[in-house]
């Protein structure tokens, strides 16, 4: 051991030894504990030898040691009981093994769920109240409309929240960000290239921020600018991540970086860590100024937030909104956009959002309870179990409890005595599940993508709902067996086994229904959410995306660079067609408001856009239905649309009228107010995620002369059979005539998967509950069948001796139980149907529920049922008849 | 209450308690049993039958020094009491009795 000095015992087991042990004995022990652990380590390696030390510290609990609270010697009745309670608790949990062990496990399991559960929900509401001004931090959204098109944004005109500051005196500051996700965002230092484009999630992570940013939020900076580091022009506030990636050990404040398109920047300052309980997630923030930008241009749409001062009646300032909101920004009614605006306050966006256009993907309430109604549900399984097998317990005990009141126990202490058992019993299953969330947690965040630590659970609201959940579940199972027993006649209880009467075979009857009730619940759910995420994955999206490269690239090349680019692609062998488009499906569209022919300035459309050359149609191979593709020899095409089948059926016309029909644009840039006329008619594709119903689409031609919107995308057609040798080749010419943007491709399947990843998180933590549940409630009826099986053992031997055979007893003995199940199977699936059936609902392509699926999961139960009691039963009627009978 | 019995552990944890005169605590007990009868013990295990030890007036403790080793921490030291003493001689003339009663056809002891 070279490092000898530096290894001390675990503290944690010194502190847990210092806090039971009584003073006088714990310097002496203490001492030992600690040579024995250094001498340990001559023999051990290091974490054997901590092993060993904490094994000690548990073993040492005794009588001796433990401090006078947990053994007074002031003798008082009460607490001899009590002692004798728990002796006799620990008597009976070490007798009945398997139902001791089912609870025990059972309750383990749902107190782990529940307590993952809790710390995921607490981190989900955490979300941005870690900023000072957190209570006042509003963001302003919009609710807009374009004819009959009504949509919610996160993004408001820039101009939106300067007006507001100087018309309300009610509000502090504001401070705007915009990203510019699509755009190919490269950092350059020295000769370093770093494509900062897409971050997580396809997210941007290059902000534009107001200076008022780093005041509006808080963020722990490092650099001598504090919160004014934004203030000067051209400065960027970088996050340690990057710093530490960009500048190794150098220090970055002082140094330039350039960003493509932009210039140079100087960091001013550096973020220890953006939180990952934000809202906002960025690397960079570029000091920006928003003036001048509220006519159409790059930062026309931004993200606004406003700080109100403290007591200011948000409601008042809300009602003003609308006013002052569209006068800043005329020019949008006069196109007839119209604006509603609201506030959401910052600490509510991440659960209750769900805006369009979030900087970083938010999350959706409805999850936190979908996850807070399955762990009650396995906890609420786990606690049947208990209830019943404490009940089974009755008859066996009966004549304990009769000696106890004939020496004259009170029916108060009775219910004491089955309090004190119950609760050990869950205390211990706490302790069990403290231990699996420990060894299961990293797991856990990997699974959910957080960074949750126990440390949560340590809060004092936590503490108590925790152990207050823990004694309710031991009062509510020892409740029942002791109210029972208080029924029993002493005298009856002594002389004969007492079984519990016929009310407790019927809650026990109505226990077991309902454990399988949710059951199957969570089975034909978890059944068809797993069905419909593959519904989704597999339905066809109008093309192939598995045979479609996106290369993301600069918009601002010159026309003649990108062609040679694209020919040069073009000459790949199995490279079919290549496309420059300003969006691609999957990735991005832009929005169009449009007045087609026979529509009023009341009532313009908007319609998703795109603008390519003139390859699009057939690099994603799209059918025409009608008309036909824009073709380069004719100029006036640079105008001209072709539009998909769902644009014709919203804008009232047929396939085939359609053609010819003249489109008035009135979108922003160079082309407003052009008319152009509809060429041709494209069959409907996905160019979102099958979230959406495929919305009206137009494709426009780029041209040089009219450059609305830069080029966003390269599409690459490939032949499937050898993607790997064509990527290579892509990547060797963009080498060759793009070097200056580092080289990133995906295909466009991914590209789409990756929008389903939370679903699919989702539907994992789901059945993996589940499958939980359905295992905690089969242990149930394991632990159930098992008493049965001891209580009729005489019944089974005598059915044997007069010729009944092992089947016979198996179907004897399940019957009763399976009528139970299928009971229980029925209340199910109408419960089940009718959650699924809303759930589904939010999906805009879904699968029907099927019936075999109800049944499957019915047959399933029975079948596991009738397996898990067989477990008990075949034994037991295999067993010697002559055994049988003489037991007792 | 009867005169207090001596169990086989105790004994042997007694024995050694004699053996080390005053310089017995906790952890030499249990190294000196694993070490010299290949008895492995549990440090909680020794400690236990020194307070019962003490209890039944067998032994004695007192503090002794502290060492660096030990984190500074001081040892509990044990030292036989004339009750302790007596108790050894009786568990072992008991113990002798039995013996010589064994015949030696049944075990040869040479």
């Amino acid at each position: 051991m070279i490092e000898e000095d530096n290894i001390s015992p675990p503290k944690l087991a010194v502190s847990l030894f210092t806090l039971y042990c009584r003073n006088e004995l714990r310097d002496s022990i203490l001492g030992d504990l600690e040579e024995k652990f250094y001498q340990d380590l001559e023999s051990y390696s290091r974490a054997r030898s901590k092993l060993r030390y904490w094994a000690n510290v548990i073993r040492f609990i005794n009588r001796h040691t433990l401090r006078g609270t947990f053994t007074s010697n002031a003798q008082s009745n009460q607490r001899g009981m009590i002692r004798n309670y728990i002796l006799v608790a620990v008597r009976q949990i070490r007798r009945n093994r398997l139902q001791s062990g089912i609870n025990i496990f059972g309750l383990a399991i749902g107190f782990t769920c529940c307590l993952m559960i809790i710390l995921y929900i607490q981190d989900e509401l955490s979300f941005d109240d870690y900023h000072e001004k957190a209570d006042r931090i509003y963001r302003i959204s919009t609710h807009s409309k374009i004819g009959d098109n009504e949509r919610h944004w996160s993004l408001v005109p820039s101009s939106v929240a300067p007006a507001l500051l100087s018309h309300l005196p009610a509000i502090e500051m504001q401070a705007r960000i915009a990203t510019l996700s699509k755009a190919n965002q490269v950092v350059k230092y020295g000769d370093q290239l770093y494509d900062e484009s897409i971050g997580k999630g396809a997210y941007g992570r290059v902000f534009f921020a107001d200076s008022t940013f780093l005041d509006v939020f808080s963020f722990e900076l490092s650099g001598a600018h504090g919160t004014d580091a934004l203030n000067k022009p051209n400065t960027v506030v970088i996050t340690r991540s990057v710093a530490n990636k960009i500048f190794k050990d150098r220090d970055p404040i002082g140094e330039r970086l350039e960003f493509s398109n932009l210039g140079d920047y100087e960091v001013t300052a550096v973020i220890e860590k953006v939180p990952s309980n934000s809202h906002l997630q960025f690397d960079y923030l570029l000091s920006t100024d928003f003036t001048g930008s509220n006519s159409p241009g790059r930062f026309f749409w931004v993200r606004s937030y406003i700080v109100m001062s403290p007591g200011t009646d948000v409601k008042e300032v809300e009602s003003q909104l609308d006013t002052i909101g569209r006068a800043a920004q005329p020019s949008l009614t006069e196109n007839g956009i119209h604006m509603d605006y609201f506030l959401q306050s910052v600490k509510d966006i991440h659960l209750t959002s769900g805006l369009e256009y979030e900087v970083y993907p938010t999350s959706d309430i409805r999850y936190v309870y979908i996850f807070l109604a399955i762990s009650s549900f396995i906890l609420i399984i786990a606690t049947i179990n208990f209830i019943n097998l404490s009940t089974a317990q009755i008859g066996k005990r009966s004549k304990e409890v009769g000696i106890r009141k004939v020496m004259g126990a009170a029916n108060r202490q009775m219910l004491l005595q089955f309090f004190v058992q119950s609760v050990l019993v869950s205390v211990i299953a706490l302790a069990i599940a403290l231990i699996l969330i420990v060894l299961t947690i990293d797991f856990f965040n990997q699974f959910t993508d957080k960074q949750l630590t126990l440390v949560t659970l340590l809060s004092p609201t936590a503490v108590v709902t925790i152990v207050g959940v823990v004694v309710l579940i031991g009062m509510v199972a020892g409740f029942y067996p002791a109210i029972i027993m208080n029924r029993f006649s002493p005298i009856l209880a002594i002389k004969e086994n007492l079984s519990p009467g016929s009310s407790s075979q019927l809650l026990k009857k109505l226990l077991v229904i309902f454990q399988f009730c949710i059951s199957v619940i969570l089975i034909v759910s978890t059944y068809t959410i797993v069905q419909q995420l593959y519904f989704l994955r597999s339905k066809g999206l109008g093309f192939d995306p598995k045979q479609i490269v996106t290369l993301p690239i600069d918009g601002n090349l010159s026309y003649d660079r990108l062609n040679t680019l694209k020919n040069e692609m073009q000459q790949i062998s199995g490279v079919n067609q290549v496309t420059l488009s300003t969006g691609a499906p999957g990735l991005n569209m832009n929005v169009m408001v449009m007045l087609p022919e026979g529509f009023d300035q009341s009532n313009t459309q908007r319609v998703d856009g795109v603008y390519a050359d003139f390859d699009f149609l057939k690099a994603y191979s799209i059918d025409l239905l009608a008309g036909r593709d824009y073709d380069t020899s004719l100029a006036s095409d640079s105008l001209n649309f072709i539009i998909n089948k769902s644009a014709v059926e919203k804008f009232g016309w047929t396939v085939d009228e359609a053609v010819g029909k003249e489109i008035h644009y009135l979108g922003n840039g160079p082309i407003t107010g052009k008319s152009g006329y509809v060429i041709g008619v494209m069959d409907d594709f996905h160019y979102q995620t099958l979230h959406n119903v495929i919305g009206p689409l137009m494709l426009g031609i780029h041209s040089s002369n009219f450059n609305v919107i830069p080029f966003s995308h390269m599409s690459i057609k490939v032949n499937s059979t050898d993607v790997h040798e064509i990527v290579k080749g892509i990547e060797s010419i963009w080498q060759t005539l793009n070097a200056e943007t580092p080289f990133s491709y995906a295909f466009l399947n991914e590209t789409f998967y990756a929008k389903y990843d939370r679903e699919e998180r989702l539907s994992q933590i789901i059945s993996a509950f589940a499958v939980l549940a359905v295992a905690i409630a089969c242990l149930g009826l394991l632990g159930l069948a098992s008493f049965i099986v001891q209580q009729k053992t005489k019944e089974i031997g005598i059915r044997k001796v007069l010729g009944a055979t092992v089947a016979n007893i198996w179907s004897k003995l399940s019957g009763s139980l399976i009528v139970l199940i299928i009971i229980g199977n029925i209340i199910a699936w109408p419960v089940a149907y009718y959650f699924l059936d809303q759930w589904l609902e939010g999906f805009a392509y879904r699968i029907d529920i099927r019936v075999w699926i109800f049944l499957l999961a019915g047959l399933s139960s029975v079948f596991v049922a009738l397996i898990t009691i067989g477990f008990k039963t075949i034994k037991a009627s295999m067993a010697n008849p002559i055994d049988s009978i003489r037991y007792e | 209450m009867k005169q207090a019995i001596i169990g086989e552990f105790e004994e042997i944890v007694l024995l050694v308690v004699a053996a080390q005169d005053d310089q017995a605590y906790g952890l030499s007990v249990a190294n000196i049993i694993e070490q010299r009868i290949k008895r492995s013990v549990t440090l909680s295990s020794v400690h236990t039958a020194l307070y019962r030890l003490e209890e039944k007036g067998f032994v004695k403790s007192h503090m002794g020094e502290a060492s660096k080793k030990r984190g500074g921490r001081k040892k509990r030291h044990f030292t036989i009491t004339s009750a302790g003493k007596k108790a050894l001689v009786t568990a072992r003339e008991a113990r002798n009795e039995l013996w010589s009663m064994i015949p030696q056809t049944v075990i040869d002891l040479k």
